[in-house]
């Protein structure tokens, strides 16, 4: 009887998730600190990661950051894509999250809890002097990087992704 | 073969000039900008300055405004002792309608800048520089009558809380300059807000 009610409750609440797109589409930001993030691209073996630098405040990274949300349904191989704010971890909820589920993104989006930036930028790209937005591509299979310190245009970043691809 | 490799160095040049900037160590050209008073100002009217900090900040930026405290600080403590700081806007007013000339007369006298705030219109100085985000930092130091880069980078190691900053890079730096020694850290990186670049 109480397995019986137990089943009956995950039923009605699994429904409720599907029926309810929304709130099972409304994601959080994790907080991260950089050697997390690190794990994260390491652990990555194949096909390519975009991990990209922003903020809620950056103007020029709120244009481009549709363009890049929106990479892993515009090309036809495996690309992974990881938003990284650095907004104030405080502002997690207020403005991280209030943005990412107001634009429903859809890729995965961390918080970089590291705000000690001269100890991590170069491990990013040496080329990188700190302005944002910024946008690292790995290749995982080559091992290729190519970063861009700058506002990527509509279309060209599926392009540099395409270029990046191919070389493997 | 000769015209086109010429060709190639001529379009090869201004990313040649632009990379980077000038280097630690390297000798810095003067500059003359306009103030907020709609005087110009170079580096060489401070005959008394053993050398100068120049910030490229504007009034826009989160991290540019949560250092302006820190940038009339350094000034308030350095200028006397020789190293005046000398802010530079080097965004296009265009692109970035908060970083005017008007706006920055405004942040100017709401904060109560003691150090003259100059606008890059051409924007040829932070290019100059290499500066690439505000705020950025130069440290220039008056070596046997030159002007020499001795320090690039970021103002210390914590834009949130000055009180709780581990690494003040820049007093560092000036602090050794005082000693007549080398800036023991002169490169340092921070997050910034991108230089709005004229569109061209």
């Amino acid at each position: 009887m109480k397995r019986c009610t137990r089943m009956s409750m995950i039923f009605i609440m699994t429904g409720w998730f599907l029926i309810n797109p929304h709130i099972s589409a409304a994601q959080k930001a994790e907080v991260i600190d950089f050697a997390t993030l690190e794990q994260l691209i390491g652990n990555q073996q194949k096909g390519i990661s975009v991990i990209n630098f922003w903020a809620t405040w950056c103007k020029p990274c709120i244009k481009e950051l549709p363009y890049i949300d929106q990479l892993a349904a515009n090309v036809d191989f495996d690309v992974r894509v990881i938003l990284v704010s650095l907004d104030d971890v405080e502002s997690t909820e207020s403005k991280v999250n209030k943005f990412i589920q107001a634009k429903d993104v859809v890729s995965k989006v961390v918080v970089l809890n590291d705000i000690d930036y001269n100890s991590w930028i170069d491990k990013v790209s040496p080329a990188w002097t700190g302005a944002i937005p910024a946008t690292l591509l790995i290749n995982h299979e080559t091992g290729e990087r190519l970063f861009f310190e700058r506002e990527l245009q509509q279309g060209e970043i599926e392009l540099l992704v395409q270029q990046l691809y191919i070389k493997k | 073969m000769l015209v086109k490799s010429i060709l190639l160095w001529i379009g090869l040049l201004p990313a040649l000039i632009n990379d980077g900037g000038y280097q630690i160590g390297e000798e810095v050209a003067d500059f003359k900008l306009k103030n907020l008073d709609g005087k110009w100002v170079s580096m060489s009217d401070y005959t008394d300055a053993k050398g100068y900090i120049i910030i490229f900040t504007c009034n826009h930026c989160p991290y540019a405004k949560l250092y302006e405290e820190r940038i009339i600080a350094l000034n308030n403590i350095y200028k006397p002792k020789g190293y005046p700081v000398i802010a530079i806007n080097p965004n296009d007013t265009e692109v970035q309608p908060e970083d005017s000339f008007e706006n920055m007369k405004v942040r100017a006298k709401e904060k109560g800048f003691t150090f003259p705030y100059l606008i890059d219109e051409s924007q040829q100085v932070a290019k100059a520089f290499g500066a690439t985000r505000t705020p950025d930092v130069f440290i220039v130091n008056k070596e046997n009558k030159k002007m020499k880069l001795a320090y690039k980078g970021a103002i210390d190691d914590n834009h949130k809380n000055a009180a709780e900053a581990q690494k003040k890079y820049v007093e560092m730096a000036v602090n050794d300059l005082l000693q007549g020694k080398k800036a023991g850290t002169n490169n340092t990186k921070a997050i910034g807000c991108s230089i709005k670049w004229k569109k061209s």
